[in-house]
């Protein structure tokens, strides 16, 4: 997996360099002392996983994430506690508080590990597919037969036609290997296929009867990509 | 005279892993010794300016290198300083600084003799 370290102190990048060197899996594409910086490398550049601290003047970790618009998988360190919860809300697959020992990092890149395989689209094909793991099976579905997919806590529903498909994976995972033309997030939770949608009403969608939220956040995002004349 | 530095903390993050110590401390004390002169400045230079919004945010910075050399009764001081600058109860702050700086220079002088040691 390619990775991003950023973070302003340079031991505290130090010793997360020195994990990912210690991890054969991943490999360091490069690391910011400047999160500003990091920023821009970030929006024309694909990476797997993000090591990223939240204590940073100028752009501090949360912004720098909430303003991405393809998020990779990211792991947040920080020296308090309490940004666990800002770590729920913005999808992140873990979180470690400083000091980070590298046992702590071992099993947060495992966890990413298993969120990262669950997933995955054919190498070379047109993205019209994915496979997931399920049951121990790799399962086949369609793109084009995905209505809706929902995040319910650490675990991803895809509801097509006939199924509901649960993996164990975060919604920003999946949203990377879908077409971006085909899908829109529409709150933190939901990720819709555009030509599946048969009416907006207010701040709700409406797919197979099923009523889905969208949240303020997402709304000109939608807007954009609707063909809306 | 006992140390300022303690490594006890940094080797407790590669703790399991012992065979890489050498390597690890190597690169974190000359880190340290690359990285703290230049960030003492920055706060002397903010001090100066009066800018108590970077005090605070360089003294944070420092506070997490102090901690990565186990320099526990240097944090301590430094935790006063991002405290006073927050607050801006600014009477003390200048010799809290000053504090930190004689501490440190004795910090850089121990590590060069463990990285001599190490070498």
């Amino acid at each position: 997996m390619k990775c991003v370290v950023v973070d302003d102190e340079k031991m505290s990048r130090q010793v997360i360099k020195h994990c990912i060197e210690k991890t054969e899996s991943l490999s360091l594409v490069k690391e910011f002392g400047n999160s500003v910086e990091a920023f821009e490398f970030l929006n024309g550049n694909e990476i797997d996983l993000l090591f990223l601290d939240v204590e940073m003047p100028d752009l501090n970790g949360i912004e720098l994430l909430q303003n991405l618009e393809n998020k990779p998988l990211v792991i947040l360190i920080t020296s308090k506690e309490e940004f666990a919860l800002d770590a729920y809300r913005n999808d992140v697959v873990d979180y470690l508080v400083k000091p980070v020992t590298l046992p702590r990092f071992l099993k947060a890149v495992v966890k990413t590990q298993r969120l990262f395989h669950n997933v995955e689209t054919i190498e070379d094909s047109s993205k019209d597919f994915i496979f997931i793991r399920e049951n121990q099976k790799l399962v086949k579905i369609y793109v084009t037969d995905i209505y809706w997919i929902e995040s319910l806590g650490d675990y991803v529903v895809i509801h097509t036609e006939s199924k509901k498909h649960t993996i164990y994976t975060t919604l920003t995972n999946i949203l990377s290997k879908l077409p971006k033309d085909q899908f829109v997030r529409v709150h933190r939770s939901f990720i819709v296929r555009i030509d599946k949608i048969s009416l907006i009403e207010g701040n709700s969608i409406i797919i197979k009867k099923e009523l889905i939220p969208i949240s303020k956040s997402y709304k000109n995002i939608l807007i954009e990509k609707l063909n809306l004349i | 005279m006992n140390s300022i530095i303690d490594l006890d903390y940094l080797e407790s993050l590669i703790e399991g892993y012992e065979e890489d110590r050498a390597e690890f401390l190597e690169m974190m004390i000359e880190t340290f010794l690359e990285e703290m002169p230049k960030e003492l400045k920055n706060l002397e230079l903010h001090y100066k300016n009066g800018d108590w919004d970077s005090v605070q945010k360089n003294a944070h910075k420092i506070k997490s290198m102090i901690a990565s050399m186990g320099m526990k009764e240097t944090l301590e001081i430094i935790n006063k300083i991002e405290l006073c600058a927050e607050t801006e109860e600014l009477d003390l702050i200048k010799e809290m600084i000053l504090e930190v700086k004689i501490r440190c220079e004795i910090a850089f002088e121990e590590s060069n003799q463990i990285l001599k040691e190490l070498k």
